[in-house]
């Protein structure tokens, strides 16, 4: 006898599903689901700058609650009905990636007057790019340690506006700066040049493909390709350590607090986090706790990496202002 | 089979536990330390300055005093004296505008800046003397652009919690 006509003489060959008593009632016909419908559609592009991550167990005893973070942000406004909250908060954490360009754009206006392009757009742009990679590859960790996931569109849009960036920076650096050697000087004439040149080119296939079509037409290789985001990262890292060394600024620069303005320093600060963060021992640690209603734990053990991060996070976005209002002012530094 | 897969459980959330706990209690360490690190940045800020002033201080002393003697003598002499003077008058502006003073004498740094430039600008005019008389004439002026920046260094120095610059422009 075949399964087909073991179905068919209502011998189901398979164990009898869970459902609860009573919530199956013969002959009423079509059932519906028991589980809820997501609060909002799935992120169209999960795993854009974001190649390794994978949904973590979501443990029943807390999942309402952290649905309902999800939940309340896919409600609408109650300012604006015509938007979900969601769509609001994204929109309003989607404007910095524009910043960066906002206080270069008088330098390329001006073409480069009083030398403020040659002198301060690596600080401008590098500092922007280098906020934005490190942010796009926060969002992760931040799912990991709230459980939330309506901010995880911002993963990909910041490491498309990172690309941009960069690629700017690089364009304007060949231009304006002025190591010897010409353009091919001018962008890998020093290993701290050639760090960020590489990071640059890295970007590019990776900007190119962060998108649904990509997606679908590399299939497998698609997750390979992405996973240069860590590539970069990891050069980003060389490249401050490069740029500046283990030392503290020397010479009279700064408001007296030379080893916070130290980018390398900075860098480490923020990344630490991050990585430890992304072990997959640490990430069920934290899901256990999570499920265990433990929540406090998990946040009074990662609080000082955390205000380190904040810390040193304040002082990337110092420097951005600081630099980018000398340029905006036209006023770049003596040296 | 339960309480093997229970206990493997455990030992990971320990290990998971103390990879976050471990460099925490590490960073926990470096944020106590940077708190009297902050506390010092003013001292740091005036270490700058203390690092600006003297060496400019240095090199103007002898072209100052050099000037005073050769305006008498020689007129191309004077000049190189008065050249040698903007040359480090023009180099403590720049690094003085690289520093971020504490609000109280930040605005203080930026006017003197600014009448150290016309002091340089009086100078660079003085270098255009044909005649020791007309190279001296310039000198009263000379004393009163000194009077401006000496007035901002003054106070400068007392938000800085320095002593006056006794005999010394900076």
């Amino acid at each position: 006898m075949s399964q087909r006509d073991i179905v068919q003489e209502g011998h189901y060959p398979y164990p009898e599903p869970p459902y609860t008593e009573g919530s199956y009632q013969a002959g009423n016909g079509y059932q519906e689901a028991p589980y809820r419908e997501a609060p909002y559609p799935a992120d169209d592009y999960p795993e854009a700058f974001y190649p390794e991550y994978e949904e973590p167990e979501q443990p029943k005893p807390k999942a309402r609650k952290k649905k309902s973070i999800d939940a309340w942000m896919a409600k609408q406004s109650t300012n604006l009905p015509r938007f979900k909250r969601r769509s609001i908060a994204l929109f309003f954490l989607r404007l910095p990636v524009f910043v960066p360009w906002f206080f270069i754009l008088r330098g390329w206006l001006s073409l480069n007057a009083k030398d403020v392009l040659t002198l301060s757009e690596a600080d401008v742009l590098g500092t922007g790019g280098e906020f934005f990679l490190l942010a796009c590859v926060s969002i992760t960790p931040f799912i990991t340690l709230t459980g939330a996931r309506w901010y995880a569109p911002l993963r990909r849009w910041y490491g498309i506006f990172f690309a941009l960036i960069g690629i700017s920076d690089g364009t304007t650096a060949a231009i304006t700066t002025d190591f010897d050697g010409g353009i091919f000087g001018r962008l890998a004439g020093h290993t701290f040049l050639v760090t960020g040149f590489l990071i640059v080119l890295m970007a590019i296939p990776v900007l190119l493909t962060a998108n649904t079509p990509a997606q679908r037409r590399l299939g497998t290789y698609w997750k390979k390709l992405q996973k240069l985001t860590y590539v970069m990262w990891a050069f980003l890292v060389l490249h401050l350590a490069l740029l500046d060394g283990f030392r503290p600024f020397d010479g009279p620069q700064g408001d007296g607090d030379p080893v916070f303005h130290q980018r390398f320093y900075q860098a480490m600060a923020i990344s630490l986090p991050l990585v430890i963060l992304r072990l997959p021992p640490v990430k069920r640690w934290i899901t256990e706790t999570r499920a265990a209603g433990q929540q406090w734990k998990v946040w009074c053990a990662i609080a000082p990496m955390a205000a380190l991060y904040v810390l040193a996070f304040a002082f990337v976005i110092n420097e951005e202002f600081f630099t980018g209002l000398q340029v905006l002012t036209l006023h770049p530094p003596a040296n | 089979m339960s309480e093997r897969s229970g206990g493997k459980d455990a030992g990971r959330n320990v290990t998971g536990f103390l990879l976050i706990a471990v460099p925490s209690v590490v960073v926990l360490v470096l944020l106590f330390l940077a708190v009297p690190y902050y506390a010092g940045a003013s001292a740091r800020i005036t270490k700058l300055y203390t690092n600006l002033a003297v060496p400019a201080d240095q090199a103007l002393a002898p072209d100052i005093a050099a000037y005073s003697h050769d305006m008498d003598t020689s007129l191309a002499a004077a000049k190189l004296d008065l050249q040698k003077q903007v040359q480090a008058e023009t180099s403590f502006d720049n690094q003085l505008g690289d520093i971020t003073f504490p609000p109280a004498p930040d605005p203080h740094a930026d006017l003197l800046i600014a009448a150290d430039q016309k002091r340089i600008k009086l100078i660079k005019l003085q270098m255009q003397a044909k005649t020791l008389r007309k190279l001296r004439s310039f000198n009263a002026r000379d004393l009163a652009a000194n009077a401006t920046v000496e007035e901002q260094v003054t106070i400068i120095r007392q938000d800085l919690g320095l002593p006056p610059a006794s005999g010394h422009l900076y």
